[in-house]
């Protein structure tokens, strides 16, 4: 069981960004967890980011499984064999003024080479005026390279200013 | 117009850069932002889909979205 956690960088972003990605991070923690909050420029209330490591576009390395709520109903959506983990949530333009999407994300043996990697991500988008979301993802990255680097994509617009970005290594000893 | 820019943290060192994406990425950014947007979309129209189906599930049984709760307790 981990039981220590270690802040290795944190971000507020100052202007609006397409993308945030962190890379540098020490191999020598057994887990990472990131916490999030983000909003995006775009004009939607409800936007997602999706996530991609070691610098990957393209291919079919990621598969995402989700389960959600709206208020108002339950169900769940998947996404295999694709080109990044999907269906993060955060707000956007048209969600209620100055609220953020939250996620904390939990990456466990991410510099192991023996097996495929897993994360656990759950989430919430805020909105005060109509429909907002909960969201839980069992997501896979079908590598056995170490993650030496962790990109997270606003997929429309651009994150917004005082969007925050904080990664924690995590070490069970 | 300039392209968007990203923003890189070198953990080990702290310092952030914003750089500015080069065509290419821009291109490959729009790509995968469009499966994004799409997933979306089709995440939104099932839940609406959902919302219709348990609406008229309930008014076939004539009974109120409560009273089911209550059947699943």
């Amino acid at each position: 069981m981990a039981n220590t956690f270690e802040l290795i960088s944190a971000t507020t972003l100052t202007s609006a960004q397409s993308s945030i990605v962190l890379s540098s991070f020490s191999s020598t923690y057994t887990d990472l967890c990131i916490k999030m909050s983000l909003r995006s420029s775009d004009a939607s209330a409800f936007v997602n980011f999706t996530l991609r490591f070691n610098g990957t576009t393209g291919g079919t390395a990621y598969g995402t499984t989700l389960l959600y709520g709206s208020g108002s109903s339950t169900t769940t959506a998947q996404n295999l064999n694709a080109a990044q983990i999907d269906y993060g949530f955060q707000d956007g333009a048209g969600a209620t003024a100055n609220t953020f999407g939250n996620a904390e994300i939990y990456i466990p043996n991410y510099s192991g080479t023996t097996y495929n990697k897993s994360l656990s991500l759950d989430q919430a988008q805020e909105n005060n005026t109509s429909a907002a979301y909960l969201g839980f993802i069992a997501g896979q990255y079908a590598s056995t390279s170490a993650i030496t680097q962790i990109g997270i994509y606003s997929s429309a617009g651009n994150f917004v200013a005082n969007s925050t970005v904080y990664l924690y290594g995590v070490k069970n000893a | 117009m300039p392209n968007p820019t990203r923003i890189e943290i070198n953990c080990e060192t702290g310092v952030e850069s914003i750089i500015e994406l080069t065509d290419a990425e821009v291109a490959e950014m729009q790509a995968m932002a469009k499966q994004a947007e799409k997933d979306r979309k089709a995440l939104e129209a099932q839940v609406k889909a959902d919302a219709t189906a348990k609406a008229a599930l309930l008014e076939k049984l004539g009974i109120t979205a409560e009273e089911a709760a209550l059947l699943l307790k």
